[in-house]
């Protein structure tokens, strides 16, 4: 199953993000979507370390270990995501699909500064999401992560990494939106 | 500087010469564990609501809440201080934090505000940033808490991982 109306690259003038959110644990995440290029089932995937579509082998990430969460139970939901930009590719699982969704900018909010340590790279921010919030994955640690043999990526706690920052991705969340001034709940693609 | 010094006796409970007015200190519980806070640290008191889990590495701030539109990091005291939240129905205390607001779950027991000499409160564990000393709070002892910077001396003094 592929993203309709995907785009490789989104402009730098797109008032909206499009994001894929995703049921992961007790977690809802937003995956920056421009990045999607494929949700399967797990019938589709296997349970092989890699997958293979369109001449491209993915690695599969556990994204829930990577994140500190628990495992995921897989079921009839689990969807399994191929990621990736010319650069490198990835592949995860996440418990279940929700929908894709197009926030406007100044609708994503950065994470509270209180959140101070690996977390920051991890996560790009967050945007009101139903009755809760989506927490943004960052795409280029995710990525960075995903495209890592499993045993070659250390778990570290410390903001003294060099994962790619937040900055460094594209998605529109700096320093200057804390001011969080206006806010509106994300809206559902039509 | 003078006035930074003032600034930070504020924050360390640190007797303070010529401090003899009274400090507002709203007193609530934890874990059944009696606290206290400054009340110029407080944003206010609500229901709790739920909250969601945010994966995180700093000590005890795993999660954030929402109140309509705006959402604000959890601070997980009790777990801070080893304490089980004994109520179904807690409240949730909104504190003026350095950082921003951030919010604190306390028990159902409501808060209850106390005048306290400021000089009587006595520092007991420097080492530990998260709390300013104890106090009497009309017959009980109580913890004061360091609302406003919360966390943020955490990570040297407390010896164990978070929950």
């Amino acid at each position: 199953m592929a993203l309709r109306g995907y785009k490789a690259a989104a402009t730098a003038r797109d008032t909206q993000v499009r994001c894929l959110v995703v049921a992961c644990g007790p977690c809802v995440l937003a995956v920056p979507a421009d990045w999607v290029r494929s949700i399967l089932t797990q019938g589709e995937v296997g349970y092989g370390e890699t997958v293979s579509s369109g001449g491209v082998i993915y690695a599969v990430t556990d994204l829930t270990a990577h994140l500190r969460l628990p495992s995921l139970t897989p079921s009839t939901e689990t969807r399994i995501i191929l990621y990736g930009n010319e650069k490198r590719v990835c592949a995860f699982a996440v418990d279940r699909v929700l929908e894709l969704v197009e926030p406007e900018r100044h609708d994503l909010r950065p994470l509270p500064t209180q959140f101070r340590n690996a977390e920051r790279h991890r996560l790009a921010g967050f945007f009101l999401y139903r009755d809760t919030m989506a927490l943004i994955v960052n795409p280029g640690w995710l990525l960075e992560v995903g495209s890592q043999p499993p045993d070659a990526y250390h778990v570290s706690s410390s903001l003294d990494e060099h994962w790619p920052r937040v900055e460094d991705t594209g998605l529109p969340i700096t320093a200057s939106l804390k001011a969080e001034a206006h806010v509106s709940a994300a809206k559902p693609l039509k | 500087m003078l006035r930074s010094q003032s600034h930070n006796h504020r924050h360390t409970g640190h007797k303070t010469v010529g401090s003899m007015r009274n400090q507002a200190l709203l007193v609530f519980s934890v874990g059944g564990r009696r606290l206290g806070a400054r009340t110029e640290d407080i944003a206010g008191v609500q229901l709790w609501q739920h909250a969601t889990p945010v994966p995180s590495d700093t000590p005890f701030v795993n999660a954030m809440i929402r109140f309509d539109q705006e959402c604000m990091p959890v601070y997980d005291l009790a777990a801070k201080l080893n304490q089980t939240l004994d109520s179904d129905s807690p409240l949730c205390l909104m504190i003026k934090h350095e950082d921003g607001p951030m919010a604190i779950c306390i028990d159902a027991h409501i808060p209850s505000l106390h005048m306290v000499d400021p000089s009587t409160i006595q520092s007991r564990d420097s080492r530990d940033a998260d709390i300013a000393g104890v106090c009497s709070a009309g017959d009980e002892q109580v913890t004061v808490i360091n609302c406003a910077r919360l966390g943020k001396g955490a990570v040297s003094t407390l010896g164990r991982s978070r929950s």
